[in-house]
């Protein structure tokens, strides 16, 4: 039974999604009337939900907190929920009983290792337990939980946990004492939730951010990890206060390679890059791919958007630019020399490849086993890059790719599926997705470039709609300059980084912001490290909605 | 993390649980005279991807199609069950194969994405069964594609039968693309896929003394002093609970009573160690087959009472397809009896063929521990379930198969024939079509075997199709 194409299509998006209700278990849906900006220049807040770290940012924070030779960790449950959200969305992050088992089992251990560590031990412990150990307990609970819940204990908080500590000291002794307080506080809420109870309450119900708070959020925001001692000094000092104190900080922060791999785990999550780590292609038509080239292609990609966000690149460079960072792997599929090092930079040629869709990842990740899929490639450009509503294919539509008759002359890729979607109602919504999707039939299943498909020219025109400048073009390099230029694009990319910054869906209430932000973006450029600078030091992020999530 | 040796010995598990050897002995541990009295009720949902091939699956009896009733398995031969379930065939006396029964939830989450009451959804049957098959509930809808909208029956059952210090339930394998299991929307209760840190889980994280009698070690009195500080942990939500929104609050509420459970779960025996409890386990095998064991050792040292094993989507080279060959599209999708290819068809059959092999190897684990006058499988209910009905995205004719006696509430030995009598409008043709009762009633039944008899439905306890309102309420007839 196999039904036709139309229907079903349209009101569940991604992550991304303004129609979805990301806060709720059944509604439907929003209009997306209700997204409009009615008091532009007012501050208005969507929901602050608590956030637990997710694992990249638990695993991030100890590491900062304790430093050291890191001991092996338990694996965590997956945060990634489930194709199409990223996974820092604080709606996901609810606990179990397997991640509170594994959180035990890693503070414990970790506990073991700041004891143990010199380098860890020597950072945590300020003073000597032989001289006063109750005076060096008092003085260790104070620094070191200071640290690790982010904010400076309280009298009572201090008078608590030495009193834990000194428990455990008498029974045992001052180094069992310290492994057990440590594990015990990384056990805590205030060390695995962004707590940000101190917020105040300041105008319309909106509560204003302590200073350590705010650090924390900057921190998260750009390194997915704690703060660092300036920042908690720049609390501290009360020097969080306004957007230049925050843009001063922001620049600085930039600049370490806690940024880069943040903004790395975006794009991994943001253009399904962990994809191609599951592409197997059939060995005898495709002898450059093995299951090097699906780590090779990832990394590639990845090295690529860190290079073009930190070369002072625009949202037109992703699109545009024909610098690759290439192995020995992922020479061989670009058909370059190999450069001196692994992971030089090397050019590509800008006939055949430009910005991120014309790469190992998106291409190879994006097809089937034997051939390229136009329709899974034209979907992922209005899904993931011009933040359309994520289309499914009716219940019962026929998802194979379509294959060969042997008794048939020779056809291309491109003809056996415009015979699939030929009929009427596939083609409501194949005329738009294919009109992106066969523009990439110059790569084949691989991502390696081609000109003929089964002894056959490939035709790699197609039609780009929905972008501002809809046009005809012909192959994925015309289709990137056009995406390049397109106001959709530039404002797609604002909301991906929006929802991955406030860890849920945009809501309605943050569309004055987010409008401006995309305002900001333009007028940047498309500067990406520009939007991000813009998007900390607006009065938002130093203020939260009073009522939660 | 854990130990690297595959195999673990017998004295390590029981100091694990805090007993020393010795304690085994003693008579006056209440809780091993209660074993011998009563045992718990326990499930087992093992579910496999796609569907399978009806008229290679069924054994119904020629010209009863429009008739419900059913027969006994037990004087079939080997040659007389199916070609897909013939592995099964030494079990036959304890298994309920149940066919005809519908996925009505789907088929009414269809009907209203397509009749715009939702405004839009993902109606991908991959996606919508996958929400829908434990959960009975509307599928969350609106964050990208189809998840699931509400706590799965599993998660319904551990919560109700959990005890403290144990898990309540558990979840082992494989996402055939979305969860099955889920602790709330959009909330995927957590999965193990690595069979060694499944069985560690189970474990527990209890100290291990050194030899009995000895003096504490430095190294013991820091692992016995763990449970502090959990104490000392949830104590401090204590703290932060006031400041929460209620949402907020709820999921640190949550996050604490995890914390209170494992504190208790590191300092207290085991309720109730059947003598079948043999808790040793080795990597080797097929991965489903391990966690068969680890779910046998499980149920049989009352670890959990409730097991989801999501399989492995079998690679082809498991069950005799071409090399490279594209399971989903080649296989699956080419599997229709009357419009596939053979190729399709025949890889299908062998495909659920493989899986029943696996499904009667989790029925030898649990057949073979004693319990009382039986045997764990007969205080068992081992749920075979598929994705979907077809390797065609069929929903209809869902292929069922419960292993087990479920403590006396099933009566297995029979095959249950349901026709499909009822009909209902078909979402996207606008045409009618007769499907059979909701599968979704069997879950009251297996409530009802775990023994929340008051329960009458799970889930949604009604839907409707175009003003046909379809009851999922009250157990299926003809299993006990």
């Amino acid at each position: 039974m196999l039904l036709g194409c139309d229907g079903v299509i349209g009101g569940a998006g991604g992550p991304d999604d303004v129609f979805g209700n990301g806060s709720g278990s059944d509604g439907p849906g929003r209009s997306q009337e209700q997204f409009v900006c009615e008091t532009p220049g007012e501050i208005v807040l969507g929901t602050a939900p608590l956030r637990r770290l997710t694992n990249v940012e638990y695993d991030n924070t100890v590491r900062d907190l304790l430093g050291g030779t890191m001991p092996p960790l338990p694996d965590q449950p997956s945060d990634a929920v489930l194709e199409g959200s990223f996974e820092n969305d604080a709606l996901s992050l609810a606990p179990s009983d397997v991640r509170i088992t594994r959180y035990e089992t890693a503070a414990f251990d970790l506990g073991e290792h700041a004891v143990n560590d010199s380098v860890a031990r020597t950072r945590l412990l300020p003073c000597d337990p032989n001289g006063d150990p109750a005076g060096c307990a008092r003085e260790f609970v104070t620094s070191f939980g200071g640290r690790a819940f982010r904010r400076p204990l309280y009298v009572d908080e201090v008078d608590r946990w030495t009193a834990y500590f000194e428990e455990q000291r008498s029974a045992i002794d001052f180094d069992a004492a310290l492994q057990l307080t440590v594990a015990a506080m990384l056990q805590s809420p205030q060390f695995l939730y962004r707590m940000e109870d101190e917020a105040t309450p300041g105008q319309e119900g909106q509560f204003e951010l302590s200073q350590y708070e705010i650090a924390s959020r900057l921190s998260y925001f750009l390194w997915e990890s704690m703060p660092d001692q300036e920042l908690f000094d720049a609390a501290e000092a009360g020097a969080l206060q306004d957007a230049g104190q925050l843009e001063q900080q922001a620049r600085r922060m930039l600049e370490d390679v806690r940024a880069r791999e943040t903004v790395k785990n975006f794009a991994r999550q943001w253009l399904y890059l962990d994809r191609v780590l599951g592409e197997d292609k059939i060995p005898e038509q495709f002898p450059l791919w093995s299951g090097a080239a699906q780590q090779s292609a990832r990394e590639e990609s990845l090295r690529f958007i860190e290079g073009v966000v930190f070369g002072g690149g625009t949202v037109a460079d992703l699109f545009t630019s024909t610098v690759a960072y290439v192995d020995d792997v992922a020479a061989g599929l670009y058909n370059v020399n190999s450069p001196a090092e692994p992971w030089g930079e090397v050019q590509l040629d800008p006939a055949e490849r430009g910005g991120i869709l014309t790469r190992l990842a998106f291409l190879a990740g994006n097809a089937h086993e034997g051939n390229g899929s136009p329709p899974l490639r034209g979907v992922f450009v209005m899904d993931r890059i011009l933040c359309e509503p994520r289309q499914s294919p009716p219940a019962d539509a026929d998802l194979s790719p379509p294959e060969q008759d042997p008794n048939a002359g020779p056809q291309t890729n491109r003809e056996l599926f415009e015979e699939r979607v030929a009929p009427a109602d596939c083609q409501t919504c194949h005329v738009r997705i294919d009109g992106f999707g066969y523009g990439f039939e110059e790569y084949d299943a691989a991502g390696v470039y081609r000109t003929t498909d089964n002894g056959l020219p490939v035709d790699a025109s197609g039609f780009a709609s929905g972008l501002g400048n809809d046009a005809d073009f012909t192959g994925a390099v015309e289709l990137q300059e056009l995406l390049a230029e397109s106001p959709t694009v530039e404002d797609c990319v604002v909301r991906q980084f929006f929802t991955y910054g406030y860890g849920r869906t945009m809501e309605p209430a943050d569309t004055c912001q987010v409008e401006e932000l995309q305002t900001a973006f333009r007028d940047n450029d498309g500067n990406i490290v520009e939007m991000l600078v813009d998007m900390v030091t607006r009065p938002e992020f130093r203020l939260r909605s009073g009522g939660g999530s | 993390m854990g130990w690297s040796p595959t195999i673990v010995n017998r004295r390590r598990f029981l100091s694990a649980l805090g007993l020393g050897a010795g304690s085994l002995l003693l008579p006056s541990l209440g809780w091993r005279t209660a074993a011998a009295q009563t045992m718990p009720a326990r499930v087992v949902f093992f579910i496999t991807p796609h569907g399978t091939v009806p008229g290679r699956w069924s054994m119904r009896q020629s010209g009863r199609n429009q008739e419900e009733y059913d027969f006994a398995l037990g004087g079939l031969s080997q040659g007389q069950f199916s070609d897909i379930l013939r592995p099964l065939h030494r079990h036959r006396e304890k298994l309920t194969i149940i066919e005809g029964l519908s996925r009505a939830v789907t088929y009414a989450e269809e009907y209203r994405i397509a009749h715009g009451d939702l405004g839009g959804g993902d109606a991908n049957r991959h996606h919508m069964c996958q929400a829908h098959l434990l959960t009975s509930n509307w599928a969350l809808q609106g964050v990208g594609t189809a998840r699931g909208g509400a706590l799965s029956i599993d998660q319904e059952i551990g919560n109700a039968v959990g005890q403290p210090g144990r898990w309540n339930s558990r979840v082992y394998g494989f996402n055939h693309q979305h969860a099955y299991n889920y602790v709330g929307p959009n909330q995927p209760a957590p999965r193990e896929q690595s069979a060694n840190t499944a069985f560690n889980d189970i474990m527990g994280l209890a100290p291990e003394p050194s030899e009995p009698g000895a003096e504490p070690t430095r190294d013991d009195l820091i692992r016995a002093a763990r449970g502090s500080a959990l104490d000392m942990a949830a104590e401090e939500f204590a703290t932060v609970l006031p400041s929460l929104s209620s949402a907020d609050r709820e999921k640190l509420e949550r996050h604490q009573t995890l914390v209170r459970d494992l504190e208790i779960g590191l300092s207290m025996p085991p309720p109730t160690i059947s003598s079948g409890c043999d808790p040793t386990f080795s990597s080797q095998g097929h991965i489903i087959d391990q966690f068969s064991r680890i779910t046998s050792v499980a149920l049989a040292c009352d670890l959990t009472r409730v097991v989801t094993l999501v399989t492995q989507n079998l690679p082809g080279s498991d069950f005799g397809a071409p090399p490279g060959i594209d399971i989903h599209q080649d296989i699956a999708h080419a599997s229709d009896e009357q419009s596939g290819t053979t190729t399709g068809i025949e890889g299908m059959v062998n495909y659920n063929r493989t899986y029943a092999e696996h499904f009667a190897y989790l029925l030898d684990q649990l057949d073979s521990v004693q319990e009382g006058s039986g045997t764990l499988l007969d205080n068992t209910a081992v749920v075979w379930l598929t994705e979907l009905a077809t390797g065609g995205h069929d929903i209809n004719r869902a292929p069922i198969v419960i292993g087990g006696g479920g403590a006396g509430y099933f009566r297995p030995g029979r095959y249950v024939h349901f026709p499909e009598n009822n009909s209902i409008d078909v979402a996207w043709t606008g045409s009618t079509r007769n499907v059979g009762l909701p599968m979704e009633r069997l879950y009251v039944n297996l409530m009802h075997s775990m023994g929340m008899t008051n329960r009458q439905s799970f889930g949604l306890s009604n839907v409707q199709y175009a003003g046909t309102n379809v009851s999922l309420s009250g157990p299926l007839p003809r299993l006990t």
